[in-house]
């Protein structure tokens, strides 16, 4: 599915400029970036609380299709530095890391 | 004076945290500290600093010296050694600490009790300190800089709470040159932090845990705590700081 379906149906705010046309192949849920660095695969949508800049620096290690951060957590300032500099795309949704990983795996497993 | 060294573990825990030994009481600490040969401790609870002055007065009179401290979790979950040149210092950052900690009671029952140590003796410590604080990892390295302390990671490669787990790899420009790693697993990550003085340290729960190694030897001209914190804040040679 293109990236920009999924942040039109679940509502999600882009915090920087990003890719529409990125196929998205599913999604990690961690907190853990020791985890996502081993467990997380490219072109997934990364679910997290984290707003810390090595936020980015996973992301583009595992080329992943962008950040969602969850709840009442948000990018700090040094994160979205990072971001735009190395055209790493993060979003903002105020749902759980529950609530959206919950929709986004029911988007992604009705399509086709 | 001329150079020596001095054994040092700046990381214990009292009481007071929820998750340590009632037996480490000051009085048990010092002398046991002082029975494993130690020159040097400091005082790490779980984001307070409140029995750092008991243990500070436990250890008049003996050659222990004793480093004011607060292990700090960060908003990311992250362990923190905050050391600090006075208790004036360290209590001055618990206030920070503590009004960065949401405000609910501690559950005995299950986290553990915590006990407090003062002139009319122990009570139990109410509000929780077993939780995050609100506080982010670069805010607390720059807000215990600016009272000249100095930040320690903690066993930063232990799956909980290390820094290493939960951020992936230690943040580029973070301000520091020293980092902690667990005694049970240092000689399997030592070699990748060359970049950095690696120590090790009891993080003693219990009072056992001062007996067992590896142990950490500190290369100084003075026997103080300004000495200790000044060695620590820059990078060392190899031969400055010891693991044995």
């Amino acid at each position: 599915m293109k990236l920009e379906k999924i942040v039109e149906k679940l509502d999600l705010k882009p915090l920087n400029e990003y890719a529409k046309d990125r196929d998205i192949a599913g999604a990690y849920t961690s907190d853990l970036l020791s985890d996502v660095i081993a467990n997380a695969e490219e072109d997934e949508l990364w679910i997290t609380l984290h707003g810390h800049q090595n936020v980015v620096a996973v992301a583009l290690l595992k080329d992943l299709a962008g950040v969602i951060i969850t709840g009442e957590h948000h990018a700090t300032e040094d994160m979205l530095a990072k971001a735009n500099e190395m055209e790493v795309s993060v979003f903002k949704t105020d749902l759980d890391s529950f609530q959206i990983s919950g929709k986004l795996y029911q988007l992604l497993c009705n399509d086709g | 004076m001329m150079d020596k060294y001095i054994t040092i573990d700046l990381h214990v825990h009292t009481a007071l945290s929820a998750c340590a030994s009632e037996k480490n009481t000051p009085d048990m600490i010092v002398s046991n500290a002082i029975n494993r040969g130690l020159d040097c401790i400091a005082i790490t609870d779980h984001n307070t600093a409140l029995n750092v002055r008991a243990v500070i007065d436990a250890a008049k009179g003996t050659n222990l010296l004793v480093v004011p401290g607060i292990e700090v979790e960060t908003s990311e979950e992250v362990h923190l050694l905050a050391l600090f040149r006075t208790i004036e210092d360290c209590l001055s950052y618990n206030n920070i600490v503590k009004s960065a900690l949401s405000a609910r009671d501690n559950i005995p029952q299950f986290f553990g009790k915590q006990i407090l140590f003062d002139k009319s003796g122990q009570s139990q410590y109410k509000p929780l300190l077993s939780q995050s604080t609100s506080l982010e990892l670069e805010e607390v390295i720059n807000g215990v800089n600016k009272l000249n302390g100095l930040v320690i990671p903690a066993h930063i490669r232990r799956r909980y709470n290390g820094l290493v787990s939960i951020l992936g790899f230690i943040p580029s420009g973070l301000n520091i040159n020293t980092i902690e790693l667990s005694r049970s697993n240092y000689d399997k990550y030592y070699k990748a932090y060359e970049d950095y003085n690696v120590i090790v340290n009891s993080d003693a729960h219990n009072l056992n845990a001062f007996y067992k190694g590896p142990s950490t030897a500190l290369k100084v001209e003075k026997f103080d705590i300004d000495e200790v914190l000044n060695k620590l804040r820059y990078k060392l040679s190899k031969d400055e700081v010891i693991i044995y």
